[in-house]
């Protein structure tokens, strides 16, 4: 049986071997551990330093490299896979309530901005409540993630959104469907198409909003001491 | 040729397997008991299982959880609801495939 010290002087070991991330640390420790405790026993003149080394040669030459870029790869991909999901189920039922509603009040508000400019104004106040409300929204993020103390990659898909709304905005303004020289007196299709790009980015952040609420539980319940107690 | 190229391809199936028969288990403790299975011919590098085990969980085959055991702690896989099916598709595909295996090795039996 290894020592608590020794045991723990495994995370270290890893981290030598570039291994920063604290829920690829565990499953590698782990396995460490099990591995020197059997080396150990089949030879009990073998030091615990040894047995570490005879173990760590099984890896192969790439060490923890495949692993840990593998890991990456794989929780970047289903990360991406469940933004989309929750994005998408503002779509389905029940959620597609509220986003008709909020859509349908957009569109009756363009019926009501008949005023030169108020159209313009309107959508650009609202693209920047959104903005606001993505920044307020980030500081939010940052405070719920704050408790983390160790870096894991499990955790690292909660700074990247599912629609990039600063890309998302350069295409679009540079694009046709926006015409300058209509902002005085907009059309209807054109003020239609750009508040359904406004509610597009808003329910981004919804959707990012439940995957980051859903992945700091599941974290803390998979990883309590990673978080500060 | 090396042993292990041979069994290339055939790991996620073994590990379907171990996991179908043995609800969940951890990484280590599944190298050794595909070593003692099948008398130490068989030995899973600690290089190809993890990647596999990650990927296996993005597709939603398998899921994790931890659990603490005083100080240490231990990542346990198993078969989702998926990955059940997942298996017996597997085992099917498997069992075909040795079949053809053993028509190419022994082309008399085949026949016969």
């Amino acid at each position: 049986m290894i020592t608590d010290a020794q045991y723990e002087s495994l995370f270290a070991f890893c981290k030598k071997h570039y291994v920063h991330y604290y829920d690829v640390q565990v499953e590698l420790v782990d396995h460490l551990s099990e591995a020197i405790e059997e080396k150990m026993k089949e030879n009990p003149k073998l030091s615990f330093e040894e047995a570490l080394d005879n173990v760590y040669a099984g890896f192969g030459v790439k060490g923890f490299a495949d692993i840990v870029a593998t890991r990456m790869e794989m929780v970047s991909k289903k990360g991406r896979q469940e933004k989309w999901k929750l994005f998408f189920s503002y779509f389905t039922l029940p959620k597609i309530a509220m986003t008709v509603c909020l859509y349908a009040a957009l569109l009756l508000m363009g019926q009501w901005l008949t005023q030169d400019y108020q159209s313009g104004i309107f959508l650009s106040v609202l693209g920047l409540a959104v903005f606001v409300f993505e920044v307020l929204y980030m500081i939010k993020l940052n405070r719920l993630f704050k408790s983390q103390r160790k870096p894991m990659i499990y955790t690292s898909e909660r700074f990247s959104g599912v629609i990039h709304s600063g890309f998302f905005i350069q295409i679009f303004f540079s694009s046709s469907i926006f015409d300058y020289a209509e902002v005085k007196q907009m059309s209807f299709v054109a003020y239609a198409l750009i508040s359904l790009f406004i509610l597009m980015i808003f329910i981004s952040i919804l959707a990012h909003r439940d995957f980051a609420k859903e992945l700091h539980r599941k974290a803390i319940n998979q990883y309590p001491k990673a978080f500060a107690s | 040729m090396k042993k292990s190229s041979l069994y290339k391809g055939c790991l996620e199936p073994i590990l379907l397997r171990l996991l179908k028969d043995n609800g969940r288990m951890y990484g280590y403790q599944m190298t050794q008991l595909v070593k003692e299975i099948t008398k130490g011919e068989l030995t899973i590098t600690e290089g190809a299982l993890y990647p596999l085990l990650h990927k296996m969980e993005e597709q939603g085959i398998v899921e994790t959880e931890t659990e603490m055991n005083g100080n240490r702690m231990r990542k346990y896989y198993s078969l989702t609801k998926a990955g059940k099916k997942q298996t017996a598709v597997a085992m099917d595909e498997m069992k075909a495939f040795m079949q053809s295996l053993e028509f190419i090795v022994n082309p008399k039996t085949a026949i016969g």
